[in-house]
């Protein structure tokens, strides 16, 4: 068995020694060239292959997701703030119990009307005339005040209550002495009204309302008791002076300059123009705010740097071309001028507070959110290492989210119109733009934060 | 030894030189010789030439790395049939048998009918036969038989283990008999 094993080994044995039939020549030069196109691909390999395979540069996965979860956080941020600024907006101004039911006047007047019973009382006992106008008013003899579900009767009143508690009206005799001209009790007296505040009284519900101070000192000339119950009449009838901001809506409309802040040096940022209208609802000292602005921004890359090189193509023997050899490259440096524009449109949503009103002057502050959408671009940019590179529109960022903080001070023409002056900051962070010439942990960045300052009109609606 | 005029070693610092006219002197000296070797591992003629091609690119490339105490025409063989086994390697396609086949040995025997056919084959016609297996027995076949690996080297080398080593001998052996078996037959006839 042995024998024949070895036997039909040793039959292919002797391949060991074999040698084929080879056009050695042929084969040289085929394997010539192979060897050429070997060293080529070994040469380019050892070169940058970004400039002759772009595409061959991934992006690492970890910032692609740390990218990913930036921008979530963002519209996350953005969307909580909306909500939150919603639910607030709802509660402060759709929201309102008594909106639906009584003006708050009369529902605080209640509180007043509670408060100001040893007003009314002190009144009544201080007054030396009771068939006077004021003493008349104020006393109300032999009725009763009815306000809701409370029915005050003044007879009721208890006698002794000391003055102290008369914390809301104050009735007192005048300091000086009366005139001999003056004869009549209500000339003797003043009305003051404490805190500056209201006092209403509806007639018609036996709640009679108290005169303001202006109209109590008219009633101090000595006039007819006609003319003074027309005057109280009317004064009755008046509305009180607005302590409480009510709820409005403005339109308004604005132009003004921006300018970019952020930017990386090599920037030169230029002066922008913007255009926009917005309408915002305010209540009880708070406002929301919305409206669309319409931007142009220039700004322009001053210096650039290029890498200049002497390049040829590298072909294979069927004359395909592997890529090309880049030799003798050199930095070059120069002035550009070269101009970016963005042109952004942007709608804001703020939720802010007045910070100061005082006559015809009101300040306020608002913090928010602006949504952009970039609707065109030209994008010059450097990289970190100053080298230049043109970016292509469809690399360009779209939309963006920006945080916002706004400054508004406000100039009341009438109770219709308002002058105002807006400025306000806003900030994008750093918005990657990926650019395939370039190490994804060196990606290039812009930044569209501004500052600008507009001036506008407002119409109350 | 002396090729074309010129001493071996010499040769082979030209081929370090990376000098054209000693590489092609090398290679006018083996190629036909690691041909027959590529042939013998891969599956048609055009592969075994383009593996030879390779070879020989590896060994320009790295003969600096070539120790004298070897003999030169190992340290390329070796090479060479690296290259043949790269592309099988990388699909490892192997046809398996059960790895505890016995061994059957009426297959190790050549065909008694005609020796004088057998003897007169020529070397074209094993090659032939040899690449008519299946790829896991004819590298297996050519390091045992033809290269004098032992199992357990082939083992080692292709990273299986010894019982499949064994096993696709044993079939190769059977296939190259059947073969031959054919070939006389027909000759025969």
């Amino acid at each position: 068995m042995n024998n024949h094993h070895s036997h039909i080994d040793d039959l292919f044995s002797k391949l060991h020694h074999y040698e084929a039939d080879l056009a050695v020549e042929k084969a040289w030069i085929e394997l010539r060239d192979q060897m050429v196109d070997h060293a080529l691909k070994e040469k380019l390999e050892s070169y940058d292959l970004h400039h002759i395979f772009p595409d061959l540069t991934p992006y690492s996965l970890s910032e692609l997701h740390q990218k990913k979860q930036h921008k979530r956080f963002l519209w996350v941020w953005g969307v909580l703030f909306c909500f939150a600024t919603l639910l607030i907006g709802y509660y402060l101004f759709l929201n309102d119990p008594h909106r639906s039911s009584a003006s708050p006047d009369i529902v605080d007047s209640s509180l007043v009307l509670t408060h100001s019973n040893t007003a009314i009382h002190n009144h009544s006992s201080s007054l030396e005339s009771p068939s006077s106008p004021i003493s008349n008013m104020v006393t109300n003899k032999g009725k009763h005040s009815t306000f809701g579900s409370q029915v005050i009767k003044n007879n009721s009143y208890p006698p002794a209550i000391p003055p102290s508690n008369a914390s809301y009206l104050h009735v007192a005799p005048l300091l000086h002495p009366p005139s001999s001209t003056s004869s009549k009790p209500e000339d003797h007296f003043k009305i003051t009204s404490s805190d500056n505040d209201w006092f209403p009284i509806n007639d018609s519900s036996d709640i009679r309302e108290t005169p303001s101070i202006t109209e109590v000192k008219a009633m101090e000339s000595p006039t007819s008791t006609d003319t003074l119950s027309k005057k109280q009449n009317d004064s009755l009838s008046s509305p009180s002076p607005k302590p409480i901001r009510p709820s409005s809506l403005s339109l308004g409309g604005h132009w003004g300059v921006h300018s970019l802040v952020g930017l990386p040096s090599g920037f030169k940022p230029g002066l922008g123009i913007q255009a926009g209208i917005g309408v915002d609802m305010e209540k009880r000292g708070f406002y929301l705010k919305s409206g669309l602005d319409i931007m142009s921004t220039v700004f322009e890359t001053q210096q650039i740097k290029v890498i200049k090189a002497d390049s040829f193509p590298v072909l294979n023997p069927g004359g395909d071309t592997l890529g090309w050899f880049e030799q003798n490259k050199r930095d070059s440096t120069f002035t550009s001028g070269l101009k970016n524009q963005l042109r952004q449109i942007r709608i804001p949503f703020s939720f802010g507070a007045t910070l100061y009103d005082k006559g015809r002057l009101k300040i306020m502050g608002a913090p928010g959110i602006e949504w952009v959408y970039l609707s065109y671009s030209t994008l010059h940019l450097n990289d970190q290492w100053g080298y230049y590179h043109q970016i292509p529109a469809a690399q360009h960022p779209r939309f963006i989210l920006l945080l916002r903080m706004e400054t508004q001070i406000q100039y009341r023409l009438n109770s219709r119109y308002s002058l105002y002056v807006n400025s306000q900051w806003s900030r994008s962070g750093d918005i990657q733009i990926p650019h395939h010439h370039l190490p994804s942990n060196h990606q290039l960045r812009l930044n569209v934060s501004n500052i600008s300052c507009n001036f506008g009109l407002k119409y109350r609606i | 030894m002396i090729i074309q005029g010129y001493h071996i070693n010499e040769v082979i610092e030209g081929c370090c030189a990376q000098n054209p006219q000693f590489q092609k002197i090398l290679f006018k000296q083996f190629a036909p010789k690691m041909l027959g070797i590529c042939m013998r591992y891969c599956k048609n003629d055009d592969s075994a030439k383009d593996a030879m091609q390779e070879g020989f690119i590896k060994i320009f490339k790295h003969i600096s790395n070539f120790k004298a105490e070897s003999k030169l025409e190992t340290w390329m063989t070796r090479i060479m049939i690296n290259c043949a086994l790269t592309e099988w390697k990388k699909s490892n396609k192997w046809v398996l048998p059960s790895p505890v086949e016995d061994h059957d040995p009426l297959f190790d025997t050549l065909p008694d009918n005609s020796p004088d056919i057998i003897s007169a084959l020529e070397y074209r016609d094993l090659i032939n036969m040899l690449q008519q297996l299946p790829d896991g027995y004819r590298v297996v076949f050519n390091m045992y038989v033809v290269e004098g690996y032992s199992h357990q080297e082939i083992a080692q080398e292709l990273g299986i283990s010894v019982g499949t080593s064994k096993s696709q001998l044993n079939r190769a052996r059977k296939n190259l008999q059947l073969l031959l078996q054919k070939k006389t037959s027909l000759q025969n006839e």
